[in-house]
């Protein structure tokens, strides 16, 4: 099985965007315009704009503070945005709901990793795939004639997951006995689970340790390969270099500077802002 | 068995199946879903005085020493059903107004505040359901028409009960048991990833919150048809922390598990309690009561919070077996009508 991204009527070229302006390139799945996010009186995102082409993976890099993870939660519908838009395959994502986001195509994992502690590790990847039809009180009620069919499907494709990923083996775990490192995995394997368009990920290397980093990179290119697209921040520079282009560069809640890590490396604000400190 | 015998032994099951009920709806909120209703007695009460004033007539009957408010002579199980419809109003009144924008610890700290405001108004206003003399003299269901002893009928009740908090622990079991009981337990466990994967976390919880409030009503229903009055000292927010305590100890999330838990606090404690010999005075009973109940909830937080039996662990293979049995036996039969086999 491959892991292949969710197919809908949004893939087709039509609904995709153009770039912001400033921006080159294919056109864009994602689109942030002018997003800005106030605290108080405080500015922890202002004017962010950027794109996110199709099949590409692009990262996300800055010092801490920067506004890197709040931009990650406005494009997931968790923060609202003090002004600006986001359109994701031509639809305006601002004020929609996390829930509704996530079925639009948009998943995400979390900074610090959060897995269902008391869920199995199948069931955490299970949860992954949204069946409404299913997921109801009446189809509860009704009982398994009802779910069986669908259920069995998406129990098959977790099988495949939890093979690919090598985690068939702690399926019966509780995920939150699991170390960092695999709930990184339980949490991307869950993502994947949910067919996404855009797969929006937090840190994916943080707590993860190298052999386990290794896989994660590996997946991620292999996705890539199939036509996945990823937003992924990162603080981990040579991950970053070897898995994003492109690479946008925050600091104190604005975009400095987007490009590949060569040119990046190359930026002399870049440089003062975030490679010095 | 002595008459006085049957009739404690009458009373003890019927006050189990009803705590079950109300244990198995508390479950459904608070060990499945992760809801903490501080306020889950007030659905029991709001049960208790529908179905009281649906079968009591108007408030002019007996004699008018009783002050209530849509007085009704409705035929059995029309008051019962009645009590489950304003369970579910009630708990889409409270729900919406306390499950949305908030997080759960505040979610919490409304439904205490709910279960004291709703105290204090039928304690207070008096037109509303008689205040804290509460009502009396309910009418049990069917009991004129069926010629039975007293303890022949109280026998029937036990029956009733037991096949009403049969049906109840089924359903809830069906729930919990499917796709979407997983959803729920995915919510209890991180609502903000259970969101990032598509679930509407605000509509599960307000669904338990209906499905719970409606069990509760019914258990109250039961309760006053059952006992014959209620009054709102019955009701105080404290009754709902029993509750809790109840699942705590059985475990949580599984239905066998808050059956225990329902034998052993609600039922069994408080009879234990009247069984030692140094407490004479009613006002000591209570609060020994509330003190060892207070006592169990803490020690088995410390000791053994998954209760003692914890939730089922969902194994790939019975999660398999589950969706396949049937399929295997089908692809089987189907085998042999095309001559497969041996």
């Amino acid at each position: 099985m491959s892991l292949q991204p969710g197919v809908g009527k949004g893939d087709q070229a039509d609904g995709l965007g153009q770039p912001p302006p400033g921006e080159t390139g294919t056109k864009a799945l994602l689109q942030a315009l002018g997003l800005g996010r106030d605290f108080g009186g405080v500015h922890a995102v202002d004017e962010v704009s950027f794109s996110v082409a199709q099949g590409t993976i692009t990262g996300i890099i800055g010092p801490n503070g920067a506004g890197k993870s709040t931009v990650l939660g406005m494009l997931a519908g968790e923060v609202r945005p003090s002004r600006g838009t986001i359109r994701f395959d031509g639809r305006d994502l601002v004020g929609v709901p996390p829930h509704k986001v996530a079925r639009a195509g948009i998943v995400r994992t979390f900074q610090l990793a959060s897995v269902f502690s008391h869920l199995t590790v199948f069931e955490n990847v299970l949860m992954g795939d949204y069946a409404p039809r299913i997921e109801n009180l009446w189809a509860s009620l009704a009982g398994r004639r009802v779910w069986r069919k669908q259920e069995r499907d998406r129990i098959d494709k977790a099988h495949q997951i939890l093979e690919q990923f090598d985690m068939a083996r702690v399926g019966d775990l509780y995920a939150g006995e699991l170390s960092g490192g695999q709930k990184r995995l339980v949490e991307i394997m869950r993502a994947l689970m949910a067919s996404p368009r855009l797969l929006l990920l937090d840190e994916p290397m943080a707590g993860v340790n190298r052999t386990i980093g290794a896989r994660i990179e590996e997946i991620l290119l292999q996705l890539r390969s199939q036509g996945m697209t990823v937003l992924m921040i990162e603080h981990e520079l040579e991950v970053v270099e070897r898995l994003c282009d492109p690479v946008i560069v925050m600091a104190r809640g604005r975009v400095l500077h987007r490009g590949t890590m060569e040119e990046i490396r190359r930026n002399h604000d870049v440089q003062k802002a975030y490679l010095v400190g | 068995m002595s008459a006085a015998t049957q009739l404690y032994v009458i009373t003890l099951l019927v006050y189990f199946f009803v705590d079950l009920m109300v244990c198995w709806g508390l479950d459904l909120q608070f060990g499945v879903a992760g809801v903490l209703n501080f306020a889950y007695i007030v659905f029991q009460a709001a049960g208790a005085y529908t179905t009281a004033v649906l079968t009591l007539g108007p408030s002019s009957g007996n004699g008018g020493f009783q002050h209530y408010v849509g007085g009704a002579r409705l035929p059995f199980p029309l008051p019962l059903l009645a009590a489950m419809v304003v369970g579910v109003l009630l708990a889409l009144f409270v729900g919406f107004i306390g499950l949305r924008r908030l997080r759960s610890d505040y979610q919490a700290m409304v439904m205490l505040v709910v279960s004291v405001i709703a105290t204090a108004i039928a304690d207070t206003q008096l037109n509303l359901v008689n205040g804290p003399a509460g009502l009396a003299l309910v009418p049990k269901p069917l009991a004129s028409s069926i010629s039975l002893s007293p303890l022949g009928y109280g026998w029937l009740f036990v029956v009733f009960s037991g096949v009403v908090c049969v049906l109840v622990g089924w359903l809830i079991h069906r729930i919990v048991e499917s796709p979407l009981g997983r959803t729920l337990r995915a919510i209890r466990e991180d609502e903000r990833a259970a969101a990032a994967l598509g679930r509407n976390v605000n509509g599960s919880r307000l669904l338990v919150f209906v499905i719970g409030g409606a069990v509760a009503a019914l258990s109250g229903g039961i309760l006053v048809e059952f006992v014959g009055a209620w009054a709102p000292s019955g009701w105080l927010y404290p009754e709902t922390f029993v509750l809790f305590t109840a699942i705590i100890v059985g475990g949580r999330a599984n239905v066998f598990g808050v059956a225990l838990g329902a034998l052993l606090i609600p039922v069994g404690l408080q009879q234990a309690v009247e069984y030692i010999p140094i407490v004479n005075s009613p006002t000591v009973l209570a609060s020994l009561e509330w003190i060892i109940t207070g006592l169990v909830t803490i020690t088995f937080l410390w000791v053994r919070p998954q209760g003692l039996l914890p939730e089922r662990r969902r194994t790939v293979r019975s999660i398999d077996r589950a969706v396949r049995r049937r399929a295997v036996v089908i692809a089987a039969g189907t085998s042999e009508s095309l001559g497969g086999g041996p």
